[in-house]
């Protein structure tokens, strides 16, 4: 079925770029030659389980295109798997037999063990469309192509006859090549954005003109829609409610975090709050989790989301699990985040617990300073600004600042439980 | 660096933090209510950042009480590493 647009493409526009990615570029007629080929010269592979190292690169591009060819269940391992490690991960995943058209993501795990999610090529287009508007398209790829958002931006791309800007490195890096392709749709975390507007050379964010934004992945807050609309006042910026379990569940276009809360009460959105949690449908979701019992259709899906109604809105406030008890009192390290990040010169903030002897847990705060700020100077600037907004207990009571971030394949700060 | 001296560095920071002047850091200065008036979040805040440089924590353990500067450093004086 991806195959078949490849072929339709590369008839309507066999010239046009499909992909640049750090090791070639390739048309739409070049890929379509390349994957027939490969089908026509190798047996087909129904009922097989084939694993595939989703790396930057065209070569995992093709390879993906001909495993869904040749009928393969694909499973898609992060690129950051370390070496030698395939067979481990497979084995999480236990036997069975597959289906023509299954595809294995793990779950990014930004906390504990990442687990392997059934998915099929249907699943995966539910939410993808096709419109006159994206034809010619051309899509940054933020985001790896073992993750869900990977994947939803191949098949926009595919079913729009756009191109794919792939990239290695920082989102600096990933500005200057999308900047370099004239890439008009971006898509990822508010992470990437928040490193990408403070770390892009001035001219490189002035030559990148997208028409498109796209936040997923992470909680987009107040402060990163606005400088997105600040440096992109052309662009049209939309925050997508999404996860690996649950599949795209919805989007919101009006510039504005959290979305209007006249959804919770319509019958045509399955998403509904208990006991302060966000819970969807999963009508459009994966079929399960390998290895585990199959929930019912229709079953809603608790997210782990914690949301609050604030007046026509309702706004996301963490995650349950990673609630920081300090004393009794609970804090949600999103809503610290939210707050540090409000200060000049800080780039990116993370918030977790530090176990304490006294309190149970301490707030702690890791931060990424902008190259002209210093720790000193910034230290009591954020504890003031932190100590104005926020209870005491959530005010952070230690510092760490470093040099760089861990981020997972799909671009979300790594969230390490302590 | 003596322990004594990282124990009060530490302990000056939060007053710093505070905006209490750190001269005022003496041995018979009382912690709580009636002197510095540092909270728990305060003291936990002290003790989770001695933890992490000297590799021990006094409360750790045991009910561990104390009322001024000097009675702190010596629980630390006390203590083993963990």
């Amino acid at each position: 079925m991806i195959l078949e647009r490849v072929r339709a493409g590369a008839l309507a526009h066999p010239e046009r770029l499909l992909v640049a990615a750090p090791d070639g570029q390739w048309s739409w007629a070049a890929v379509a030659a390349e994957v027939d080929r490969r089908v026509l010269d190798a047996a087909p592979l129904r009922g097989e389980t084939v694993a595939l190292q989703a790396s930057a690169t065209a070569a995992a591009l093709l390879r993906l295109i001909e495993l869904e060819a040749r009928g393969a269940r694909v499973v898609l391992l992060p690129p950051e798997m370390e070496p030698g490690r395939e067979a481990e991960w497979m084995a999480r995943l236990g036997s069975g037999p597959s289906q023509p058209g299954e595809v294995v993501l793990f779950s990014s795990g930004t906390t504990g063990v990442p687990k392997g999610a059934l998915h099929s090529w249907d699943t995966l287009s539910a939410r993808v469309h096709r419109s006159a508007g994206l034809d010619g398209s051309r899509w940054l790829l933020t985001f790896a192509l073992s993750a869900f958002a990977g994947l939803q931006v191949v098949l926009h791309a595919l079913d729009n006859g756009g191109a794919l800007v792939l990239y290695h490195g920082t989102p600096a890096e990933g500005g200057r090549t999308g900047a370099e392709h004239g890439v008009t749709h971006l898509s990822a975390t508010p992470t990437f954005y928040r490193f990408l507007l403070a770390t892009s050379p001035p001219e490189v964010l002035a030559s990148l003109r997208p028409v498109q934004i796209t936040l997923g992945g992470e909680v987009a807050d107040q402060g990163v829609l606005d400088a997105l609309g600040r440096s992109f006042p052309q662009a049209r910026l939309t925050h997508v409610y999404a996860s690996t379990e649950a599949g795209a569940v919805f989007s919101v276009q009006d510039g504005r975090a959290g979305f209007p809360a006249a959804w919770l009460d319509s019958a045509a959105t399955p998403l509904r709050i208990r006991d302060g949690e966000l819970l969807v449908g999963r009508a459009r979701g994966m079929k399960g989790y390998l290895g585990a019992h199959r929930a019912d259709d229709g079953e809603l899906l608790a997210t782990g989301d914690l949301v609050e109604v604030v007046g026509d809105r309702v706004l996301f406030r963490g995650r349950r699990s990673e609630r920081i008890h300090v004393g009794g009192a609970k804090v949600d390290p999103s809503e610290v985040e939210r707050v540090l990040l409000e200060v000049p010169g800080v780039v990116a903030v993370r918030v977790s617990g530090a176990p304490s002897s006294l309190m149970g847990q301490l707030v702690r705060a890791e931060v990424l300073l902008a190259p002209d700020r210093t720790p000193a100077a910034m230290r009591l600037a954020l504890r003031a600004h932190a100590s104005e907004r926020l209870r005491p207990q959530e005010v952070p009571r230690l510092w760490n600042f470093v040099d760089t971030f861990e981020r997972t394949s799909s671009g979300k700060l790594v969230r390490r439980a302590t | 660096m003596e322990e004594r001296e990282i124990i009060l560095e530490a302990l000056a920071r939060v007053c710093d933090e505070k905006g209490l002047a750190p001269t005022a850091l003496q041995d018979h200065t009382v912690l709580g209510a009636s002197g510095l008036d540092f909270d728990s979040l305060d003291m936990a805040t002290v003790v989770a950042e001695l933890d992490g440089i000297l590799g021990k924590d006094p409360f750790a353990s045991q009910q561990a009480s104390f009322h001024t500067v000097a009675d702190f450093v010596e629980l630390y004086r006390r203590a083993t590493a963990s």
